[in-house]
């Protein structure tokens, strides 16, 4: 025996079928507004914690470019800080090479220290540069100027490194603090330059001629080292740019497959949903009207 | 002759009086009627005492004649009496003595056959009273040989036919009424082509008791049964009980992934986790990246500012999403009451249809269109819970839902949610399973994550330092997401944020260990971040399934509402068909009728008189 087809049954099942094609039109149509094939959870609950991590990926991956990107400035910062440091040294160094010379009278030598003196200071006012408001070579203590200018030599600042993150657990030390750049009263290069201000003032040359100029070719060479470190980590925070960027592009690449909809494949779902949805209904339209009424006449 | 005329016409009168008279008896008869029997037969009597005068006057006519004519009264006959009689009475004398002697002939008839039929009665009764007795048949018939089953023999023989003249009209009728019935059937199943849960019906024709006729001239092997046309026996609901309960427990099931899907998909909407707007993951990495940015700039405000804002929006994120999901949770707890609410209602309906269909089957009627209201209404109730029907007593059903007793033939109970002691499915089921287990669980884990977030950042707050170098406090307050904050001294004061690890302003250590809790495992061996993910994950999993049992059960409620449909719906062709079939049979039917009414119009009006 065949199945007994009843008119409510094929509107039922044409009802169905119709809601069925309208469901899939619906969220073919949706993929093509947003541009997204994941818009709930639901739609790929894999895929949707996979978009979730690559989505605090991409803005922990952003944060560590921003923390890059500062601490880039902030070399930047000290590496102009220190070169203007080394002219100073550089010519500190001529002019007490000058004053070695023992053919300079008692007026020769007090123009030569307070060119010194001036240089001390414009030393001191480099070690107090300022990024963005903080004393970049005052340690931790960011707020407190290291040092004063005058003939007080203290370092105000502490040794604390200032660290920043540039990858998940990777810090880098960013900062150096004047103590080990210029020293203060008691060592380093202030106290360097004070012993030779005082060795001009007292025509020791010979000090000045060994001691003094070793100990400036010291410093000279300390300060050296120290911009090769600023140079080193410029390179490094720029590997990590590299690197950041790289990764972000791929994260980005991943997130891009885990939930945007492939608009090509979309609209060529679209189109097919669409003519199986107008031949259901076209389908519908010819089949439920027709009944043996009519073709019965009166 | 005088009178002669008149008394033709005496006679005449009498005899259609008796022809009434054994017409009515043979009726009364037919259908066994002893009373009206009896009645007619004294009337036979009455009409006997007046016909003796009629006799004697008859005698007297007789003698005169035979006086007149010279011969003895006994010889007398009508020519003879016409010779007597001049023109033009004589040729009324010979009509009306036609006439007379037709009508004696068919009031002998319907006599005979009345008499048959009391005999044929008389001894049905007393075969009965044998079988019932035990006692052997007292004819010498051999055991085995039975009277002939219909169809009947043909009624051929005039002396062997002892049935009405008329009894072929009566055949007609019915086929008219019969056809009728079953073309209002027809039209009531085209009007309810559309009608939710009508089940089709039709009109069961059965041939009507046959009329027994002993054979009268060949008893007793020829005798046999006369159709006597059609009867519509029942009107009958065409239903698959057994699809009907595989339907129930589909929709059952249907019902529970239905409420189901509806909540879930509402909680996964109040996480908000889509690629355009993001929820508390989005806050989460905002959260993070203030802190970080924190670390950078330590000493400014207005990171601080930016930090204390997005904690701000976090415990927002939090709090609002618990107040969601408790809000969600209550309005499932309200849903839960609704339906039970209307579990009752169907029970009270269903007591209800209970009554009046017994009532209408203690009188022998079936009441499809109610036991049809009925099933639409178990329907109904099997989508809100495991229902099972029994078959009580006079049609009634006794339904028992969710393990608990509803309705008892007339009287329903009405349920609490206590009482459903046996439930296992349908939407009651599924909202239940949301407000008690689904909903609390996805609570609970996002209170775990509010927790963790709290304890690991207040403990770590603590360590360090804020911008004028005093030990930290707080950072947020309250146990988890229902009331977490941020510190409002912090909000108020953002300075107090405990960058520092040392207490010097530019020393942002603490900052930059809040911000790699995002990497460190806080809850088992989760991040707070992973947690939460889990937690989408999971919303989104349950979303999924339930979506996927809602399609499957759909798929499957809608088969089995076709193999019902299939069975029970309304095709309109067979419907049409129908309607074409008993019209041409009640055509048929009063065409079989005006054909006897033209034979008996031959018989009674056209057959050439008899007598005279």
């Amino acid at each position: 025996m065949t199945t007994r087809i009843t008119q409510g049954m094929m509107n039922q099942t044409l009802l169905y079928d119709l809601q069925n094609v309208t469901t899939q039109l619906s969220t073919s149509e949706q993929e093509l507004s947003s541009g997204y094939k994941l818009n709930q959870p639901s739609d790929d609950p894999y895929a949707a914690s996979q978009a979730l991590k690559l989505r605090a990926d991409l803005a922990s991956n952003q944060q560590y470019q921003g923390n890059v990107s500062d601490a880039n400035a902030w070399q930047s910062v000290a590496d102009t800080a220190l070169g203007d440091i080394g002219d100073s040294v550089q010519r500190a160094r001529d002019l007490v090479i000058q004053g070695a010379n023992g053919t300079n009278g008692s007026s020769d030598r007090t123009a030569i220290v307070t060119e010194l003196t001036q240089l001390i200071d414009s030393i001191k006012t480099d070690a107090n540069t300022q990024y963005a408001g903080r004393y970049i070579f005052a340690g931790t203590a960011t707020d407190t100027q290291p040092y004063q200018q005058g003939s007080v030599d203290t370092y105000s600042g502490n040794t604390a490194t200032i660290t920043r993150e540039i990858g998940a657990g990777v810090q880098v030390s960013i900062n150096q603090t004047g103590s080990s750049i210029i020293g203060d009263a008691s060592s380093g290069l202030l106290a360097t330059l004070r012993t030779i201000v005082n060795d001009l003032n007292s025509g020791n040359t010979d000090a000045l001629s060994t001691t003094d100029l070793n100990a400036i070719d010291a410093a000279n060479d300390s300060l050296l080292n120290a911009r090769a470190q600023v140079g080193a980590l410029s390179d490094r925070l720029t590997t990590a740019t590299n690197r950041l960027q790289q990764t972000e592009q791929s994260t980005t690449q991943l997130l891009s497959n885990v939930q945007d909809a492939d608009m090509t494949q979309v609209m060529v779902k679209f189109s097919t949903q669409q003519a199986a949805y107008q031949a259901a209904l076209r389908a519908g339209a010819q089949i439920i009207q027709p009944s043996l009424m009519d073709f019965l006449t009166a | 002759m005088n009178g002669l005329v008149e008394h033709l016409e005496r006679q005449l009168e009498s005899n259609r009086r008796l022809l009434q008279i054994v017409l009515a008896q043979g009726e009364a008869i037919k259908v066994q009627d002893v009373q009206t029997v009896l009645a007619r037969l004294a009337d036979v009597q009455q009409e006997m005492v007046k016909r003796a005068q009629i006799e004697r006057e008859r005698d007297g006519l007789l003698r005169t004649a035979a006086q007149v004519l010279r011969v003895p009264a006994d010889q007398v006959s009508l020519d003879m009496l016409l010779t007597l009689t001049p023109e033009p009475t004589a040729t009324r004398v010979r009509a009306l003595s036609a006439e007379l002697k037709g009508l004696l002939a068919e009031v002998a008839r319907i006599h005979r056959q009345n008499r048959v039929l009391i005999r044929q009665e008389l001894l049905f009764l007393d075969h009965l009273m044998r079988v019932m007795s035990g006692a052997p048949r007292p004819d010498t018939r051999p055991s085995g040989t039975r009277r002939r089953p219909s169809p009947p023999t043909s009624w051929t023989s005039g002396a062997s036919v002892a049935i009405s003249t008329f009894m072929g009209l009566e055949t007609s009728l019915r086929g008219l009424l019969a056809q009728q019935q079953a073309l209002d059937v027809t039209s009531h199943n085209i009007a309810n082509a559309s009608t939710t849960g009508y089940s089709r019906q039709t009109a069961v024709l059965v041939a009507s008791p046959a009329y027994a006729m002993p054979g009268v001239s060949t008893a007793p092997a020829g005798a046999g049964q006369l159709g006597t046309g059609v009867d519509v026996a029942a009107y009958q609901r065409i239903r698959d009980s057994f699809l009907d309960v595989q339907y129930r427990a589909q929709s059952m099931l249907q019902g529970q992934a239905q409420a189901n899907q509806d909540g879930l998909q509402q909680v996964q909407l109040a996480f908000n986790e889509q690629p355009t707007s993001t929820g508390l993951s989005g806050l989460l990495a905002n959260y993070w990246s203030a802190w970080q940015n924190l670390s950078n700039n330590p000493e400014d405000m207005g990171t601080r500012q930016a930090l204390a804002q997005s904690a701000a929006s976090l415990a927002d994120g939090f709090t609002s999403l618990s107040g969601q999901l408790t809000t969600l949770q209550s309005q499932t707890a309200q849903n839960v009451t609704d339906t039970l609410a209307q579990a009752n209602s169907f029970g009270t309906q269903i007591a209800q249809l209970n009554l009046t269909i017994s009532k209408l089957e203690v009188s022998g009627d079936t009441p499809n269109d109610l036991l049809d209201q009925r099933d639409v209404l178990l329907d109904k109730l099997s989508a809100l819970g495991n229902v099972s029907a029994t078959a009580g007593a006079n049609g009634s059903v006794n339904v028992s839902f969710g393990g608990a007793s509803l309705v008892t033939a007339g009287a329903s109970s009405t349920l609490a949610e206590t009482d459903l002691t046996g439930l296992t499915s349908g939407k009651l089921q599924g909202l239940i399973t949301l407000r008690d287990t689904t909903i609390p669980g996805y609570q609970t884990q996002l209170n775990t994550i509010a927790s963790a977030l709290i304890a690991k950042t207040n403990t770590q707050s603590a360590l360090g330092y804020d911008l004028n170098g005093n030990p930290g406090g707080a950072f947020f307050t309250g146990t988890d997401a229902s009331d977490i904050t941020v510190n409002p001294a912090l909000i108020s004061n953002p300075a107090l944020i405990a960058a520092s690890a040392s207490g010097a302003v530019g020393d942002s250590g603490n900052a930059l260990a809040i911000a790699d809790m995002q990497s460190v495992a806080a809850i088992g061996s989760s991040t707070i971040d992973t947690a939460y993910t889990q937690l989408v994950t999971q919303i989104g999993s349950d979303v999924q399934q339930s979506t996927n049992q809602v399609s499957t059960t759909t798929a499957l409620v809608n088969a089995l509402q076709n193999s019902r449909q299939s069975v029970s719906g309304v095709n309109l062709d067979e419907e049409m068909t129908n309607l074409i079939t008993y019209q041409r049979g009640y055509q048929a039917s009063a065409r079989a009728l005006s054909a006897m009414d033209s034979m008996l119009d031959q018989l009674i009006n056209r057959t050439g008189r008899v007598g005279l």
